[in-house]
């Protein structure tokens, strides 16, 4: 994905280093309707040291089918920005390779009031997870990786 | 007939690439999984012995577009189709 200088970033796939949260939430501030909205809501997804099941993790690997995913991203935008009091809504997810407590996914929400933009970031991060052509892939500590599905 | 075939996840691992392009004679899914398979270890992964069919956990996608049919064996493809199978996807 692509980043211009005034700062209007979209929502979808990119490289590990290439977009960090404060300026995600600088883009969110200059939308056209950012007035209406009195809170941002922010959710980070980073890597963490366990697997589901309890094994150690050293490192994780994020490949993605860039073009599938970003339709996705954007249907997910486009729907959520409908619910009630939603300002705008962006969800960034990095691919590449990770080390522990390292940021994976922004999703940032702004919404006129508090309860409505809770709601909606919850929504948002059960959609990408379950319809982003997205996968991760978990190297443990004993040297043996699985991708998980 | 020329197709394009993008690998993600572990079948990335196996072929060792992101996409590779293959020739088949027939225009359809099966002859295209005959090339894929003679080439690669990917059968026990994308096919259903059992069933003789695509595992139903992999998503057919051609040209950026999930396939719904739940055979897709012998959908027509398109000379230049890109094509890629999916397994369940899994986001950070």
């Amino acid at each position: 994905m692509s980043i211009n200088e005034n700062y209007s970033i979209k929502s979808g796939i990119y490289n590990k280093g290439e977009i960090n949260l404060e300026r995600i939430i600088e883009s969110v501030k200059k939308s056209p309707e950012i007035k209406k909205a009195g809170s941002i809501h922010t959710f980070t997804g980073i890597v963490r040291e366990s697997s589901v099941n309890g094994k150690p993790v050293i490192n994780m690997k994020i490949d993605a089918y860039n073009e599938l995913a970003n339709i996705s991203i954007n249907k997910i935008c486009e729907n959520l920005k409908k619910e009630n009091g939603i300002i705008d809504i962006k969800i960034i997810h990095l691919k590449g390779d990770f080390n522990l407590s390292e940021d994976l996914v922004y999703v940032v929400v702004a919404s006129g009031h508090r309860k409505e933009g809770f709601k909606v970031i919850s929504k948002a991060v059960d959609m990408y997870k379950k319809e982003l052509a997205v996968w991760k892939k978990e190297i443990f500590s004993d040297g043996t990786s699985k991708w998980i599905h | 007939m020329i197709i394009e075939i993008l690998y993600f996840a572990e079948i990335k691992e196996i072929t060792k690439k992101e996409r590779e392009r293959f020739q088949i004679s027939e225009s359809n899914l099966k002859a295209l999984l005959n090339v894929l398979f003679e080439k690669y270890e990917l059968k026990n992964i994308i096919w259903d012995e059992k069933s003789q069919k695509i595992h139903n956990l992999i998503s057919v996608v051609i040209n950026n577009q999930v396939i719904q049919k739940k055979d897709p064996l012998f959908i027509n493809l398109n000379d230049g189709d890109t094509i890629a199978f999916l397994l369940p996807v899994s986001g950070g």
